[in-house]
């Protein structure tokens, strides 16, 4: 009789401690939107690593593409159905949804393991909407000129000749012949035919969605730039997106490619013997520029605001921004967000990616924290974009078919801007 | 004891009643009240009733609307068109006897079952501007010297999407009217072999006419899936190059899914809905007096 009670006690005890053990494990939903083979691992190994020092804790990803991101939330979270964690980069539209969690009282609450200093300004403060901290960057995204530096050499120049538009335009035309051309532009989707002209825009210290009458010579300048630039973009460059521009230049049908530094990325699986030809520059400077500037943008982490586990979520990125996990998990992709990440010690890890070219990428990696460094600047963000982006690609293929000019270019989307401003 | 009957057939209709009303009546009427708001997910605020605002935006103010509108009927009817034209001709020749009908009727469906998105990665690897299969076989028979941009061009770009469309859309025309075919009696053949009735006019006086029934509701079923079909244009233009190949579909999806105008997107899709039933009843009475 004895022995069953005792028995039945230890049992019991030992239901009540599965319960409760049960209950304390929490379970993070957590949206990524890496969906290469070498973020995939990334993820697994991450939460393999995370969920074995804090066993309390378990990761359930979900994985949606970048394209797909901003959808997918905005119906998930319209049907009340809200991820505790998710990867982002512009969290402009996120934030005018509201369905992101500020995240200043997490960092500047003094035990808080992430701080505002660890990372480079410019990377930062692209978290920032309207002086309210949404994400935490993870890696950074510089923006620049990417030159095949064997073609330009053929053409019997090197890097030091290309400081100006006039510059580019020179070697553009020796490079330029048969079917080969200078200049690869992802003409087709709007968000990559928005972003070139944002680079170029950069370097002639305009923004293209910027409406004031002040900016008008500028932006005009960039406009007529294109319309230079159209004899040596390939005709086909008007239906390109992103792969298509990467694998033109890969097969060097193309010279040189306004990029970010997820270059090597893109590449890689295309032809990982392009990356010890090509070198990235600044943008060249634009004849209203006193010198070029690069937009500089991250990918980090931020909170859903409907989420029920927001500490939980926050230890997470704490965990993530961590010198070591972050250093990682740029390594896949692009640069390293914190400032105290040394270039040996990044193209060491980047190495493991990208074992063949490790030399090569090396170079590619202090080409764009040297451009971020000298000439980053955070891009800007901008309400609606998505929406000008549309407006903006619709007339760009006009002018690279020769059936609009600049002026009539300014004209319609200065009011489409503005029409789009006004909702 | 009728009453009885009655009750057990209501509860099975029951589940498919719930259903249509969850998932069918409710969205539809949600959709009309949605259209009456200025309801954005970018706003940051309730949605206002506005009355026929959103409407009166897309008719009278929008100019993209009516060239997309017209973009709607070129791909609906050019599509449409081109599934008969391909259609009807393999299904007569599927109804002839040879050796190996049986396989090529098989196959003949492979491009209907084919996921949307893949045929549209194939047709784009043909129609490429630069690495094209098209542009190569065109100039390995020196019939080009450069590469054509195929869905770069606005004149091009139509013919590409309507045999595209074409392509994936044909198999099901042609098995209908196959359908059709083996459903009309050999006797009638013969009968106006004997009144002197040979080759083309056999085809217009018998065949046709009687093929009449499976034309029309594959015609009707046609007509209302090309309208909604937005998946190969999207994969393939994205509606451009600007809004060239932008039709109704693909404006829905931008307005609410790009631009989360939720309120404008709910409008064209109201109107886009009006149009496809004005078009059906119009199809549907057309048809019908036909036949009387």
């Amino acid at each position: 009789m004895k022995k069953t009670l005792w028995f039945v006690t230890l049992l019991l005890v030992l239901v009540l401690v599965s319960i409760v053990w049960a209950e304390e494990k929490i379970t993070i939903r957590f949206v990524y939107c890496g969906t290469s083979e070498p973020e995939k691992a990334w993820s697994a190994e991450y939460k393999k690593d995370l969920e074995k020092r804090y066993p309390h804790i378990s990761i359930e990803y979900i994985y949606i593409p970048w394209a797909e991101q901003e959808k997918k939330i905005a119906i998930m979270t319209q049907a009340g159905d809200y991820p505790d964690l998710i990867q982002v980069q512009d969290v402009t539209t996120l934030s005018a949804m509201g369905v992101l969690e500020p995240l200043d009282t997490y960092i500047d609450n003094p035990s808080s393991r992430v701080k505002r200093a660890d990372f480079y300004p410019a990377a930062f403060d692209y978290s920032i909407i309207n002086g309210v901290l949404y994400s935490i960057p993870a890696h950074m995204t510089v923006y620049g000129l990417i030159v095949n530096k064997e073609m330009l050499a053929q053409a019997g120049f090197d890097l030091e000749d290309l400081k100006t538009w006039d510059d580019l335009l020179k070697i553009a035309e020796k490079v330029t012949h048969d079917e080969v051309y200078a200049y690869g532009y992802a003409a087709g989707l709007p968000r990559f035919a928005w972003r070139d002209a944002m680079i170029a825009g950069y370097s002639n210290g305009v923004l293209i969605a910027d409406t004031s009458p002040e900016s008008r010579g500028r932006y005009i300048e960039v406009l007529k730039w294109y319309e230079k630039l159209r004899p040596y973009i390939p005709p086909a460059a008007v239906t390109w997106s992103y792969p298509d521009m990467f694998r033109a230049f890969c097969q060097e049908q193309v010279a040189m490619i306004a990029a970010g530094s997820f270059f090597t990325a893109n590449v890689y699986a295309i032809d990982p013997g392009i990356v010890p030809k090509s070198r990235a520059i600044v943008y060249p400077k634009g004849p209203s520029a006193e010198r070029s500037s690069a937009m500089v943008a991250n990918a980090g982490w931020a909170i859903l605001r409907g989420s029920k586990a927001k500490d939980v979520a926050w230890f997470v990125i704490e965990d993530l921004s961590e010198r070591d996990n972050l250093a990682k998990e740029a390594a896949v992709v692009g640069l390293p967000a914190r400032k105290d990440i040394t270039i040996d010690e990044f193209a060491e890890l980047a190495g493991v990616y990208y074992p063949d070219i490790k030399d090569a990428n090396r170079q590619l990696i202090e080409d764009w924290l040297s451009i971020a460094a000298n000439y980053g600047v955070p891009q800007a963000k901008i309400l609606r974009q998505s929406e000008m982006e549309v407006k903006f690609q619709e007339k760009m293929y006009e002018l690279l078919t020769g059936t609009l000019d600049a002026e009539g270019f300014y004209e319609k989307i200065m009011a489409d801007i503005e029409e789009i401003r006004k909702k | 004891m009728l009453g009885r009957r009655y009750k057990v057939a209501y509860i099975f209709l029951l589940p498919t009643l719930v259903y249509l009303l969850g998932f069918q009546v409710y969205p539809l009427f949600e959709n009309i009240r949605l259209s009456f708001t200025d309801l954005s997910l970018l706003g940051g605020q309730k949605p206002q009733f506005i009355g026929w605002q959103n409407y009166r935006h897309f008719l009278l103010k929008d100019e993209k609307f009516w060239l997309i509108f017209r973009n709607t009927l070129l791909w609906v009817f050019g599509s449409v068109l081109w599934q008969f034209a391909l259609g009807i001709p393999s299904a007569l020749v599927l109804n002839q006897k040879f050796r190996t009908r049986g396989l090529w009727r098989g196959l003949i469906l492979v491009p209907w079952v084919m996921p949307v998105v893949v045929v549209s990665i194939i047709w784009k690897w043909i129609f490429d501007g630069q690495w094209g299969i098209l542009n190569f076989a065109l100039r390995e028979f020196h019939l080009i010297s450069r590469n054509v941009i195929w869905l770069g061009n606005p004149r091009m770009v139509w013919f590409c999407l309507l045999l595209a469309s074409a392509w994936k859309g044909f198999p099901y025309v042609a098995i209908m009217m196959l359908a059709g075919l083996q459903s009309i009696e050999k006797e009638v053949y013969e009968a106006a072999r004997v009144d002197g009735a040979v080759g083309f006019a056999l085809f217009r006086y018998i065949t046709l006419p009687l093929l009449q029934p499976a034309i029309f509701v594959s015609g009707l079923v046609a007509i209302v899936t090309t309208w909604t079909k937005f998946e190969l244009i999207w994969s393939l233009t994205e509606g451009g190059p600007g809004n060239a190949t932008s039709t109704l579909a693909t404006y829905i999806y931008s307005n609410s899914f790009v631009f989360y105008d939720m309120g404008r997107g709910a409008s064209l899709a109201v109107l886009s809905t009006v149009v496809v039933l004005f078009i059906s009843l119009f199809y549907v009475r057309t048809i019908h007096r036909s036949n009387v």
